[in-house]
């Protein structure tokens, strides 16, 4: 980080100040281009857990169907002639 | 800035590892919902006069065990998150929704209600095996 910090620190020249553009600062760049999809992908799903119902809210939400369906197939079984 | 690469890495890889689990269980939820609908057809279609005695009798059976099933899929992905039981589960209730796609469609007489089940079938079916490939991926 340290080395990333000292390659785009302003540099003095003339009176006025520019960044110093290397090939390892096109390079970050480029990364950052590069890794830019994943982390909105990334971003997107840490979203949607956020906002989203929790694991165990899903899980009990599963439960209560199955056991609605258990209990209507019950109901349905009992008026089949023995 | 290799340590920054690992640790995006690391997270990338808890994140999706979690969403796996998540996302598996989104369909586990869903499946219960599909059988519910394939459930209340079956009901429905005997009630009209579609299905013999013995052929719901037969489907309910079907959809009674993959609700077990779906439960214990469920169980296993929220707890210790256990793959290997959560699988063992989505196999089983795919075994019996062929058995019953199989051999208990045939004795439905009418050809759209056999087209409506067996459509309800399928969906659970493309639930269940979702959430498989994402649990095996």
């Amino acid at each position: 980080m340290a080395k990333i910090a000292a390659l785009i620190t302003p540099q003095t020249k003339g009176g006025g100040k520019r960044f110093a553009v290397t090939a390892e600062v096109l390079a970050i760049v480029k990364l950052i281009q590069d890794l830019a999809p994943t982390g909105i992908a990334l971003v997107k799903s840490l979203l949607d857990r956020m906002t989203g119902k929790t694991d165990e809210e899903i899980a009990a939400l599963a439960h209560s169907i199955n056991q609605q369906t258990q209990a209507e197939i019950a109901a349905a079984e009992s008026e089949l002639p023995k | 800035m290799k340590n920054l690469a690992i640790a995006v890495v690391l997270i990338a890889a808890v994140t999706i590892a979690g969403c796996t689990y998540h996302d598996a269980l989104v369909l586990a939820k869903d499946a219960a919902s599909d059988n519910q609908a394939f459930a209340e057809g079956t009901i429905k279609a005997h009630a009209d006069g579609f299905v013999d005695d013995t052929t719901e009798r037969r489907l309910l059976d079907v959809s009674n065990r993959i609700a077990k099933d779906d439960d214990a899929v469920v169980t296993a992905l929220t707890g210790h998150k256990d793959v290997t039981g959560a699988l063992a589960h989505l196999d089983l209730g795919i075994a019996e929704i062929d058995d019953a796609i199989q051999n208990g469609l045939a004795f439905i007489k009418n050809d759209g209600k056999k087209a409506e089940i067996h459509a309800l079938l399928l969906a659970l079916r493309g639930t269940l095996v979702t959430a498989k490939a994402l649990l095996t991926k």
